[in-house]
């Protein structure tokens, strides 16, 4: 699964369309197997939405994103968690123990 | 510049910091309450962004409630377009000057885009000490609305609807409007096919050249023709000057054509040329004019439909069909139609400076149960007409029509379930039947008259079921 978060210094970006720094990620049985922080150029939300549906990214971790952006990239097959805030590593660690704890759980 | 610090210090111990708590000492006071009553969203920051005081203003514009925002850094809960490059909390710290009226958007919790002003200013101790940072910030979203009423320059935020079909075809506008093909936009009268293409043109990288609207219905051929291509000195008796015709002003940008159905064969084949050649001569002229133009059209009968009749040239259906959409009828979709209320209400507010804040349940149940055979329109020239008539904050049954309201006597207000699936299934026969009634009787086992009778009870006719 690719993750992506647009990136405001280490922080996630709060607001999509600003940022056209994103950090994407590739997890694999739950554990971060690659990381690259790209530039996908533009700072339009669109733009950037249909940059990260080209690099196939699965699921999208943001701060505040348009609904219609957000429904967009639903549409794209791209997951969205919005309304995150924090350290994007920190965040996006949490994630994934909460995920892997949910999957043991079942 | 952006200033906050790198490691973050929990919430509890940012509660504790000293500057933190003389911000909230400051406003444990009678200023607090003023700040509190005030229309526009109060934030207060402590000298590292984070929030100290969020009025209930800015609990209401941004949605984040006072317990979610405090102790956070303000962009994260603020969200504005200026956070990230040119925060004006962050110019106002290092000048030490006030902002006043600057323009931004921000994203609410909701997702929703909102546009602001907003003023800065630095706070300070009773010793002068700087201590933190102040944001008061109005919400534009209504001056914004009336601009684009004034204008007509309507947004993606014009376009209302939950309906699946609505947000299928909102989710898809992004997609249509990058492409620049030729989009045909087909929906019953009223539906909102003009709004879409607005929409499309807004959305597209040609935005800021013109959008030129021409309803085909309202003009004859031959004005139609001079209308679209423009027509040169001398051209005909009353031609005194050249005119330039609406392909050229919409050069580089984009053509609406509405009604498109309503124009002969005849002028088909000339649009067909001119969309094939990309260029055209004006009546009288010897040159020709090349243009760059996105062309939408829209019609309120399905072009497919007029092509078999051999009404519709079937070259330029291709033509124009590269993207189509279809617009259901209101009746189809009335889950929306509550939203829609509410979005014409707060537009004729602003237009009329009026506060009417909704209509009664009563009329809620009415609007449910009527079929709207002029869709949209329809609906807002309804309460067009209520804001006449109701002086008052609730539009009632007696601020309707009186037609409209003796058509909702015959209406039954409250279908049961069993009614609501036969409504549907007449429907449905009726759309596979091609509106034909006997057939659809006989594929409904029912007697001419019985459907009749049955469509009649439901509100159904073949204006308000054909997309």
């Amino acid at each position: 699964m690719k993750i992506a978060v647009p990136l405001f210094n280490e922080r996630i970006s709060p607001h999509f369309g600003r940022s056209s720094r994103v950090l994407v990620v590739e997890v694999e049985d739950g554990v971060i197997s690659r990381r690259a922080v790209v530039n996908v150029g533009g700072e339009k939300p669109f733009v950037i939405a249909r940059r990260l549906v080209e690099l196939g990214v699965d699921r999208l971790l943001c701060g505040g994103i348009q609904a219609c952006c957000k429904e967009w990239l639903f549409r794209q097959g791209v997951s969205v968690v919005d309304n995150q805030m924090g350290v994007a590593d920190e965040v996006l660690c949490r994630m994934l123990e909460a995920q892997s704890e949910r999957t043991e759980g079942r | 510049m952006q200033m906050f610090p790198k490691n973050q210090p929990s919430l509890e111990s940012i509660k504790e910091n000293s500057d933190f708590c003389r911000i909230s000492d400051l406003l444990r006071s009678p200023c607090c309450t003023i700040l509190e009553s005030i229309s526009d969203g109060v934030f207060t920051l402590d000298l590292g962004k984070r929030i100290t005081f969020f009025n209930e203003a800015a609990e209401r514009i941004t949605g984040f409630k006072k317990e979610e925002a405090i102790g956070q850094f303000c962009f994260d809960v603020f969200r504005a377009d200026i956070c990230q490059k040119r925060c004006a909390i962050d110019e106002t710290l290092c000048s030490g000057k006030s902002q006043t009226q600057r323009s931004g958007r921000i994203i609410s919790k909701t997702g929703e885009e909102i546009p602001i002003s907003i003023s800065t200013a630095i706070l300070r101790d009773a010793s002068q000490r700087i201590i933190g940072a102040v944001e008061i910030f109005r919400d534009l979203s209504e001056l914004e609305a009336l601009r684009r009423e004034v204008c007509r320059g309507f947004g993606m935020e014009d376009i209302v609807g939950r309906h699946p079909t609505m947000r299928e075809i909102i989710a898809f506008l992004p997609d249509i409007a990058e492409s620049d093909s030729s989009v045909l936009i087909e929906g019953p009268t009223g539906s909102g096919k003009e709004l879409i293409a607005r929409t499309i043109h807004q959305l597209s990288p040609r935005r800021e050249k013109p959008f030129v609207a021409v309803n085909c219905a309202a003009l004859p051929d031959t004005l139609l023709e001079s209308e679209l291509f423009g027509y040169m000195r001398g051209a005909f008796t009353g031609a005194n000057r050249d005119k330039p015709g609406r392909f050229l002003l919409a050069d580089r940008g984009t053509l609406f054509l509405d009604e498109i159905s309503n124009t002969s064969t005849l002028f088909q084949a000339d649009l067909l040329r001119v969309l094939q050649e990309g260029e055209f001569v004006p009546l009288g002229g010897t040159h020709t004019v090349k243009v760059d133009v996105r062309l939408i059209t829209a019609s309120n009968v399905p072009l497919s439909k007029m092509v078999q009749e051999k009404s519709f040239r079937e070259d330029l259906y291709y033509r124009l069909n590269v993207v189509r959409i279809t617009l259901p009828p209101l009746n189809r979709r009335k889950e929306d139609i509550p939203l829609l209320t509410e979005h014409f209400i707060r537009r004729l507010n602003l237009r009329r400076e009026r506060d009417v804040q909704g209509v009664s349940q009563e009329v809620l149940d009415f609007f449910f149960n009527y079929p709207f055979p002029g869709n949209i329109r329809e609906l807002h020239n309804i309460l067009e007409f209520a804001f006449i008539t109701c002086k008052g904050p609730v539009i009632e049954m007696k601020h309707l029509p009186k037609d409209l309201a003796s058509e909702g006597a015959r209406i039954p207000r409250h279908l049961s379930e069993r009614e609501l699936l036969e409504m549907e299934r007449i429907r449905a026969a009726l759309e596979s039947q091609g509106f034909r009634r006997p057939e659809t009787a006989r594929a409904l086992g029912l007697s001419r008259t019985t459907l009749w009778r049955k469509m009649k009870k439901y509100g159904i006719s073949e204006e308000n079921i054909e997309t």
